[in-house]
């Protein structure tokens, strides 16, 4: 276990100040990571922050890579969660559309794994208009259609 | 070529890096994480974690011949070192060592590519090997 107090009273590499604190870097801590031009880390993570200019200092890369995948996680299955509610099409039809198999899609609906850039990508930008970009990715694929169908 | 000698023993420097290497996070500090662990995560398209590691293996691989120059930056002595051909790339480097009541660790203040040619010791010049994404020729 690190004594954070060590870390507390070391000076900020920016502004020279030795003001650090440990904060809460949730909706706020953002960096790139892996093949992510940039994460905005949305769960709750500790990470040291100078009190004098903001500048955030990690002091245990495990932990930051953990929040980063969590948020990740829980990102990805808010989109496949708005895509299905608006949409009604089933998992198979989503996985279908974007390009990947159900299993795959189930496992980052899970959180078992987190996706690619690009696949996180593709799903937020399905997650903004869902029925239209649904309907780009397959014209012959009438979602209200097949939402009247399946709820019939 | 560079007159000022390093104020830090490279061969000390090393045994702080490698006890941060083999677990111990308090030997190894990112005082200003946008200069380094961010820099080598947007370029290597990494972890925080290995961007970590591939900077303590960086320092690890540092010789006499790479010091460049040292400054005086808040009270402290900063020693600075170009690596060369490191990921493909040039770096610089800025550290210097922290005494905590009695004990040591390496504040790592700058590792990113090289912004402009830099002089090392034995009189080669590390050229700039990366330019950011978003700069053109235009």
């Amino acid at each position: 276990m690190i004594d954070k107090n060590i870390f507390l009273k070391r000076q900020c590499g920016e502004c020279g100040e030795r003001q650090l604190a440990i904060v809460n870097g949730k909706n706020t801590f953002t960096t790139s990571w892996r093949d992510f031009p940039l994460v905005f880390v949305t769960v709750d993570f500790e990470v040291l922050q100078c009190q004098n200019c903001g500048n955030f200092i990690t002091h245990d890369a495990d932990s930051v890579d953990r929040a980063i995948e969590a948020s990740l996680c829980s990102q990805t299955r808010q989109f496949i969660d708005i895509i299905k509610s608006k949409t009604h099409l089933k998992s198979k039809d989503i996985a279908a559309l974007i390009g990947i198999s159900a299993t795959y899609l189930s496992s980052l609906h899970s959180g078992a794994r987190y996706p690619s850039f690009q696949i996180w990508n593709f799903l937020k930008v399905t997650a903004l208009d869902p029925v239209e970009m649904c309907r780009k990715l397959n014209p012959e694929l009438d979602v209200v259609n097949v939402d009247l169908l399946l709820h019939a | 070529m560079p007159s000022k000698k390093p104020k830090y023993d490279l061969s000390q420097v090393k045994q702080i890096v490698e006890k941060f290497l083999a677990g111990d996070l308090t030997k190894l500090w990112f005082s200003a994480r946008s200069r380094s662990v961010a820099q080598v995560m947007t370029i290597l398209r990494c972890s925080e974690k290995e961007a970590e590691e591939k900077i303590a293996h960086a320092i690890l691989r540092l010789e006499p011949a790479d010091f460049s120059d040292n400054n005086f930056q808040w009270g402290t002595t900063n020693d600075i070192y170009g690596l060369e051909n490191y990921e493909d790339h040039n770096w610089y480097l800025k550290f210097n060592i922290l005494n905590e009541d009695g004990l040591e660790s390496v504040n790592e203040i700058s590792f990113h590519p090289v912004g402009d040619f830099l002089l090392v010791a034995n009189g080669r010049v590390l050229k700039v090997t990366y330019k950011p994404e978003n700069l053109s020729d235009d």
